[in-house]
């Protein structure tokens, strides 16, 4: 089974993207902030990771460039989930050489996109 | 509630947010809503109670934040009286508003209250939005297992009401760009996460009924927002 790491600072919100993936037949594991993201990534590294933009007092980029410093973690797939749209597409490149493959926004995120997002990179990964 | 000795003071001067902060700040309720509704039309996903609850309170939030937004912007228009306000009570029927938002996420929402009657001069729906208001805002930034905790007393001839949360230690920068004084809030978050939407309409308020906002930040984490009312002599009269 597939291991996906949630780090989303709205446990709410994150709660449900764990429970979509859940079901779908993910192994996914939730946390609110990137410290403690940095501690499940030491005890069982993901195959995936999804974060949000915006975590609690910080944002993810200073966990996106950790995850770059390591040589088994460089190459974990990171998909970024943002309320903050605009212009995801440049940030997608601009965040590129931090290991995100794909930017998407919260507010027209639906399961099939948040799945079929997951699915394609977890294979292109695995390939 | 106030100069501790492990605390930090501040007057506040809430600036109003941007108008993209604020639409960023309402449109993080709308958000979690438009994706609990698709969960609920999620086949795959079972529906539970829970779902439904956090459903409801999510909209509840967000209708406050409006709610506000539309009071504070409408208050320089108004009038109204004042009354005395009896603030023990209102502290009890906030807490018992917001206890079901905070044990839906896992946090502890405490009351302490003096045993005697507080009196304090204000208007009754705008002080208990107020500290809906700043319960709410403790509440988003509060981790899960968190604490909120409501309390009031007399000092110096006024009535202060305080809301403290158990959130995370914020920077002396973080708190003075908070408090308003090194000019405008950063542009998505005044506290982090936070536009300051909230805090610019609690601070609207007091200042409505000739009260103050004032904001203090302790070093083992978390923040307090005290409301300073004017006391109502009414009590020494009987």
């Amino acid at each position: 089974m597939n291991k996906i790491l949630l780090i989303e600072d709205d446990h709410w919100l994150g709660d449900s993207y764990r429970q979509i993936l859940t079901a779908n037949g993910f192994d996914c594991q939730m946390v609110e902030g990137a410290e403690l993201a940095m501690h499940k990534i030491d005890s069982s590294l993901p195959d995936l990771i999804i974060a949000d933009v915006l975590l609690g007092d910080h944002t993810v980029v200073p966990l996106l460039h950790e995850l770059q410093t390591y040589e088994d973690t460089r190459s974990v797939p990171v998909i970024l989930c943002t309320s903050i749209s605009a212009g995801a597409g440049e940030l997608t490149k601009q965040l590129h050489s931090y290991g995100v493959v794909a930017v998407l926004d919260k507010a027209t995120l639906t399961p099939e996109t948040l799945l079929n997002t997951v699915r394609e990179h977890i294979h292109a990964a695995a390939d | 509630m106030r100069g501790t000795g492990n605390s930090e003071n501040n007057d506040v001067s809430f600036e109003l947010p941007s108008l993209l902060a604020a639409a960023h700040e309402l449109k993080t309720p709308l958000v979690l809503i438009r994706q609990l509704s698709l969960q609920l039309s999620d086949p795959s996903v079972p529906v539970t109670p829970e779902l439904n609850h956090r459903l409801r309170l999510t909209t509840e939030r967000g209708l406050r934040l409006v709610d506000g937004l539309t009071r504070a912007a409408r208050l320089e228009d108004s009038l109204f009286d004042t009354e005395s306000l009896e603030v023990k009570a209102i502290c009890q029927l906030v807490a018992q508003e917001m206890r079901p938002l905070a044990c839906e996420l896992g946090q502890k929402l405490e009351l302490k209250l003096p045993k005697r009657s507080l009196l304090a001069i204000g208007q009754y729906d705008l002080l208990t939005s107020l500290l809906v208001g700043l319960c709410d805002n403790a509440l988003a930034h509060n981790g899960t297992g968190g604490q909120v905790t409501i309390s009031t007393r007399e000092h110096a001839g006024r009535i202060e009401l305080a809301v403290r949360d158990s959130g995370p230690k914020l920077s002396h920068k973080q708190f003075k760009q908070l408090t308003g004084k090194l000019g405008k809030p950063q542009p998505v978050s005044g506290r982090p996460r936070s536009s300051g939407l909230g805090l610019w309409v609690a601070d609207n308020f007091a200042r409505s009924m000739a009260g103050r906002l004032t904001a203090q930040r302790h070093r083992d984490g978390g923040m307090t927002f005290i409301v300073s009312l004017p006391s109502s002599t009414q009590l020494s009269l009987l």
